[in-house]
C-alpha cells in the first residue's frame, strides 16, 4: 500500500478538561480530496490544526507522507493552509503575498516572479498582482489565498472553512472551480466544512465528525446512501427515523415498523432476532401511489410505463390493475398502505407526511414535480400506497 | 362611523402626543448646544487670551495697546530658555526612544502570553496612568534620595521613561487586540519562524500604533512638569520647569510666547497620534 499522504494514529486533544478530538485515526491517501465535516465545535478544525502545526496533540501521532511530525514546527512542515479568514497580510501587495512562501525558502528572484505568476493565473487573477487584499472582493480575497498557499506546492494542502464567507451563488461556482484546481494540481487537500452539501460535492472522501469523535469515514455516496449511524443520517440530508424491531437476520434483514414488517438493508451491523433498531428512509427514496385500480397505458398517477414494461417483461398488461399487485411485482420492495397527513408543494418537489396504516408512525416523502402534474397531486386525508426499494432503508443501532 | 367608536378612548390623542415630542426636542436641541459652547468657552477663552496677548506690546498684561512679535523674538534670544528647550528635546528624545521599545515589548508579551502573575503586571503596569502626578513625582524623589542618587537630567529621563511606558503600552496593545491572530498562523505556514513572522508581518502592521504611541510619550515627556520638577537637578531644568521659574518674578508677555509654542507644539504631535491611530 502506498504511503498515506496524512496519517493520524489515535489521536486526542484537549483543552483542559475539554476534549476536541478523541482519539482519531485517519488514513488521507495521496492526491485525495478529504473533507472533514461535521458541526462548529466536533473537533474538525483541532484535527486540521494539528496537521498544520498550530496545536500539538495530546496524545497520538501525526505522520505526514510516512514521517512523524511530532516537534516539527508549523513553518517547517510542508503542508499550507488556506484560512476561513483567508489571512492575507494587509500590508502587503497581492504579489507580494503570494511570493511570501517562495522568499522564506529562498527561491531565486526570478523564478519566485514566474511562479507567482503562475500561481495568479491558476486562480485567474493575474491583472490584481499590484492591489492590496482591502481593494479585493471575499471571492477574490478567496482565491488570492488560495494562490499563496498553492504557490508553494505543498504535499498537502490544507482548507479551513475557506468559502464560508462567501454568498450562496459564489460559493456553488467556488466549489466546482476548487475540484478541478484540485484535480488540476493533484495535490492532497484536506477540506474542513460544516456544510454536508459542500462536502458530498467535493470530496473523494469524507470523515463525518462529532463531538471529537469519527463518525464515519467513506465515499460521499457511502456515507449518505449506508450512513453508519443515527447522527451520520441525521446530519447529512433529510432523514426518516422509525424505531422497530429485528424479526430475521439476513443481508436484508426483516424489521417489524409500527404498522407493518419489512426488509431494510443491514449493512454494516450484525444483528440478532429481536433487537431493538432504527430504520433510516431518505424521503426521496419513497414513492407515494394512489389506492385502487389504474390502467397502466393511460399513465395514471405517474406511473412510469417504461418501468412498468420492464417489470412485465415487455408486455404491459392491458385494462385494470391493482396498484398494490403491481408494486408488489417488484422484487425485495416495501408496499405499505397510508393516509397522507400534510402536503406542501415547495417549487422541485411535494414534501408529504404520510401515516402509516392507519399508526401515529408518519414518514416524510419527497416526490419531484415532473412536468406540472398539479392535478395529480395527493391531497390530505387521500388513501394512498408508499413503496421503496428495501435495500434503501438502512438499520442503524442506537 | 358611529358616535360610540368616535367617543372610546383607544390610542393618546394624536396631537398631545406630537406635542410631547416635539417639546423634548427642542429643549434637548437648545440646552445642549448652549451646555457645549458653554463647556468650550470655559475650556478655550483662556488659551485663546493667552494666544492673543503673546502679540501684545504692552509690557502689562490686560492692557492692548498694539501688535508685536517682539516677545518671540526675545524668546529666542534668551539662552536660560534655550538651555532648558535642548534638556527637554534630549529627555523627550531618549525617553521616547527606550519607553517605546519597553512599552511594545510589553503589549506583546501581556496580549500575546499567558504567564504566572500576569493580572498583577498587567494592572501595576497601568499604575503611572492612574495615579496622580504628585505621587508619582513624590515617590520617585523618595526612591532617589534614599538609594542615594544625585539628581541630573539621568534621573528625570528615567522618571519619564517609567511613565510613558504605560502609555506606549495602551496605544500599542489596543492595536494589537484588534490584528487578526490568523495572520501570525498564516506567515508560520508559509514557512517563517518567529523572528521572520515578527519583521515582516507583526511589526509592520503594529507601526501605526508603535508611532502614535511614541509620538504621544514625546508630548508627554515635553509637558511633563509636577513630576519634573522634583526629580530635576542642576543643569536639568526642563522647559516646563523654567517657565515655572520665570512666573515667580512676574508674567511677562514673554510666558505667553513660550505657552503658545508649547501648545501648537502638543496639539500638532497629538493630532499626528490621532491620525495614525485611525489608520
Amino acid at each position: 500500500m502506498a504511503t498515506p499522504a496524512v496519517e493520524l494514529q489515535n489521536v486526542t486533544k484537549k483543552f483542559g478538561e475539554f476534549v476536541a478530538v478523541d482519539n482519531v485515526n485517519l488514513h488521507i491517501k495521496d492526491g485525495e480530496f478529504f473533507s472533514l465535516l461535521g458541526p462548529s465545535g466536533c473537533g474538525k478544525t483541532t484535527n486540521l490544526r494539528m496537521i498544520a502545526g498550530f496545536e500539538q496533540p495530546t496524545i497520538g501521532e501525526i505522520f505526514i507522507k510516512g514521517q512523524p511530525v511530532a516537534g516539527i514546527p508549523a513553518y517547517r512542515r510542508p503542508v499550507n493552509t488556506v484560512f476561513q479568514s483567508y489571512a492575507l497580510f494587509p500590508h502587503m501587495t497581492v504579489a507580494q503575498n503570494v511570493a511570501f512562501g517562495l522568499e522564506m525558502k529562498g527561491v531565486p528572484r526570478p523564478e519566485i516572479n514566474r511562479r507567482v505568476l503562475e500561481a495568479l493565473e491558476l486562480v485567474q487573477l493575474p491583472h490584481l498582482s499590484e492591489r492590496r487584499p482591502k481593494q479585493l472582493s471575499g471571492g477574490q480575497q478567496q482565491r488570492i489565498a488560495l494562490a499563496r498557499a498553492l504557490v508553494n506546492r505543498p504535499q498537502v494542502l490544507l482548507l479551513d472553512e475557506p468559502l464560508g464567507a462567501l454568498d450562496l451563488k459564489l460559493r456553488k461556482a467556488m466549489q466546482l472551480e476548487l475540484k478541478q484546481i484540485q484535480v488540476e494540481v493533484g495535490i492532497t487537500f484536506i477540506y474542513v466544512t460544516h456544510d454536508q452539501e459542500e462536502a458530498l460535492t467535493m470530496s473523494d472522501r469524507i470523515a463525518v465528525m462529532n463531538e471529537g469523535l469519527v463518525q464515519q469515514v467513506g465515499e460521499p455516496r457511502r456515507i449518505y446512501e449506508h450512513p453508519a449511524n443515527r447522527f451520520v443520517a441525521d446530519f447529512i440530508g433529510e432523514t426518516n427515523f422509525v424505531s422497530g424491531r429485528v424479526k430475521t437476520v439476513a443481508a436484508l434483514a426483516e424489521v417489524e415498523i409500527p404498522g407493518a414488517t419489512v426488509l431494510a438493508s443491514s449493512e454494516g451491523h450484525s444483528l440478532s432476532p429481536g433487537q431493538e433498531v432504527t430504520l433510516a428512509i431518505r424521503p426521496e427514496k419513497i414513492n407515494v401511489y394512489p389506492t385502487g385500480k389504474v390502467d397502466l397505458m393511460k399513465k395514471e398517477a405517474g406511473i412510469d410505463a417504461e418501468a412498468a414494461m420492464s417489470l412485465f417483461g415487455g408486455q404491459i398488461p392491458t385494462g385494470e390493475v391493482d396498484v398494490r399487485e403491481y408494486l408488489a411485482m417488484e422484487k425485495n420492495s416495501v408496499v405499505i398502505s397510508g393516509r397522507v397527513r400534510e402536503a406542501i408543494y415547495i417549487g422541485t418537489d411535494t414534501r408529504y407526511r404520510i401515516n402509516l396504516n392507519n399508526s401515529e408512525t408518519s414518514l416524510v416523502v419527497r416526490v419531484q414535480n415532473f412536468g406540472s402534474r398539479y392535478d395529480t397531486m395527493f391531497n390530505v386525508d387521500d388513501e394512498v400506497y408508499i413503496h421503496w426499494a428495501a435495500e434503501n432503508a438502512q438499520v442503524l443501532l442506537d | 362611523m358611529s358616535a360610540a367608536a368616535a367617543t372610546q378612548p383607544q390610542t393618546i390623542p394624536f396631537p398631545r402626543q406630537m406635542f410631547g415630542h416635539n417639546l423634548r426636542r427642542t429643549f434637548n436641541k437648545h440646552v445642549l448646544t448652549w451646555l457645549a459652547v458653554g463647556v468650550f468657552l470655559f475650556l478655550y477663552l483662556p488659551i485663546i487670551v493667552l494666544i492673543i496677548y503673546s502679540f501684545n506690546a504692552n509690557r502689562v498684561v490686560g492692557v492692548w495697546t498694539g501688535f508685536t512679535t517682539d516677545w518671540y523674538v526675545r524668546l529666542f534670544n534668551n539662552p536660560l530658555l534655550a538651555s532648558a528647550f535642548r534638556v527637554s528635546i534630549w529627555v523627550a528624545f531618549w525617553s521616547t526612544i527606550i519607553s517605546t521599545i519597553l512599552g511594545t515589548l510589553a503589549a506583546l508579551v501581556l496580549e500575546r502570553y499567558r504567564f504566572w502573575g500576569k493580572l498583577t503586571y498587567d494592572a501595576i503596569l497601568y499604575l503611572p496612568v492612574i495615579i496622580p502626578d504628585i505621587v508619582m513625582a513624590l515617590s520617585s524623589l523618595l526612591f532617589f534620595v534614599m538609594f542615594n542618587v544625585a539628581l541630573s537630567r539621568y534621573t528625570v529621563l528615567i522618571i519619564h521613561v517609567a511613565f510613558n511606558i504605560a502609555f506606549v503600552a495602551i496605544v500599542v496593545r489596543a492595536r494589537l487586540a484588534d490584528m487578526d491572530d490568523r495572520l501570525e498562523e498564516a506567515a508560520a505556514d508559509l514557512g517563517a519562524n518567529e523572528w521572520i513572522t515578527f519583521r515582516r508581518v507583526t511589526l509592520p502592521l503594529l507601526m501605526p500604533g508603535i508611532v502614535s504611541g511614541a509620538l504621544m510619550a514625546f508630548t508627554l515627556s515635553l509637558d511633563d512638569f509636577v513630576i519634573t520638577f522634583f526629580v530635576s537637578g542642576p543643569g536639568s531644568t526642563t522647559l516646563p520647569v523654567r517657565v515655572y521659574s520665570m512666573i515667580k518674578f512676574g508674567i511677562t508677555p514673554e510666558i505667553n510666547a513660550i505657552s503658545t509654542l508649547m501648545l501648537l507644539g502638543s496639539t500638532l504631535l497629538v493630532v499626528i497620534s490621532l491620525l495614525l491611530q485611525r489608520r
